[in-house]
């Protein structure tokens, strides 16, 4: 086997997903390739990296925000009621399960669009793009009013 | 209190968001390289998967299928900021401006060197490295979260693997990475 060929499988290897025959191929040209077998030491090191990187806990407000964005959604679909539905789904016999089910698919289908514009706009970021979108409009009204008024005014002093 | 049932267990909504919270999270993070809206896409993977679970049969492997939401969200995310070509790409955004001459482990630290090589992979390969290594996926794990055949879960790896380290010795030596 050439180190190109190696290369390529140096990573199934190290899973442990090569064929008896393909394996033992290349821990021959690992015994005698130096240069391959800094790439599989380099691959172990790499993966205890990943492995080992910290995890980052979310915010706990994001919790919070994505329950009341649930919630802002059941009331929108008239899905809220399910709370109860839901305890009752928990508990019950299959075929209360999937009329909630059919309910449910029923009610997200018919109003997805509203709550998309909804939920779009409930985002800081959203909300202050449409602001500053509407601000420069009335802006770019008001510049073309004033300028309208002073070329008229101009004109009827000319006149 | 909203419950779901698979066929391994029964789940709250809250339970599933207890459960999976920090490791999407986490996820998001490193496929979109950056934390506000690591922060937005959890929300949005939570919510389409709270919508959809009760449509989805008992038989769904929650994890898997979170992950893959988790994915898709990404995904579609990157997409959205390549288009939008006037945003600055957040990559890198804790990198001075010039570090020529000055160790790199020293200004990021190895956990930053580690995010910058993966923020400079392809997108497929950094979500296959980081289930693998970070969530401890199998392969048919990966090829069912990431929609794509087994074999193709070990091609995946083995250009991922790859890719990370030349990303990662390039920031080692200070390089600039293409």
């Amino acid at each position: 086997m050439s180190c190109e060929q190696v290369k390529d499988l140096l990573s199934a290897y190290l899973d442990n997903q090569l064929a008896a025959g393909e394996r033992q191929s290349i821990a021959l040209h690992l015994q005698l390739c130096n240069s391959c077998r800094d790439i599989l030491s380099d691959y172990r090191y790499f993966d205890d990296l990943l492995a080992q990187l910290p995890r980052i806990t979310p915010q706990p407000a994001l919790r919070s925000e994505l329950f009341l964005s649930l919630e802002e959604y059941l009331t929108v679909t008239g899905t809220s009621n399910n709370y109860n539905v839901t305890r009752h789904y928990a508990d019950s016999t299959t075929s209360s399960i999937r009329d909630w089910h059919n309910f449910q698919t029923r009610t997200i289908a018919d109003s997805h669009s509203s709550i998309d514009v909804l939920a779009f706009f409930s985002r800081p970021i959203h909300l202050l793009q449409a602001l500053t979108t509407l601000f420069l409009v009335l802006l770019a009204f008001n510049i073309g009013f004033l300028s309208a008024t002073l070329f008229r005014t101009k004109r009827n002093k000319q006149y | 209190m909203i419950r779901v049932e698979t066929k391994e267990n029964s789940w709250s909504f809250e339970q599933i968001y207890d459960e999976y919270k920090t490791p999407i999270y986490n996820y998001v993070y490193h496929l979109v390289g950056d934390r506000e809206q690591a922060d937005d896409l959890t929300q949005d993977t939570f919510l389409k998967a709270f919508r959809a679970l009760p449509k989805m049969d008992a038989n769904l492997k929650l994890s898997a299928w979170l992950y893959r939401i988790a994915t898709n969200t990404a995904y579609d995310a990157l997409r959205r900021r390549k288009l939008i070509a006037w945003l600055p790409w957040q990559d890198l955004d804790h990198e001075p401006a010039d570090i020529e001459g000055t160790d790199p482990q020293e200004i990021y630290g190895t956990t930053e060197m580690v995010r910058a090589a993966l923020r400079h992979m392809p997108q497929q390969y950094r979500a296959a490295l980081l289930l693998y290594t970070q969530e401890g996926f199998s392969y048919s794990e990966i090829a069912h979260t990431l929609n794509i055949a087994e074999s193709g879960v070990k091609m995946y790896l083995s250009r991922a693997r790859q890719s990370f380290r030349e990303h990662y010795r390039a920031l080692e030596k200070g390089g600039v990475v293409k």
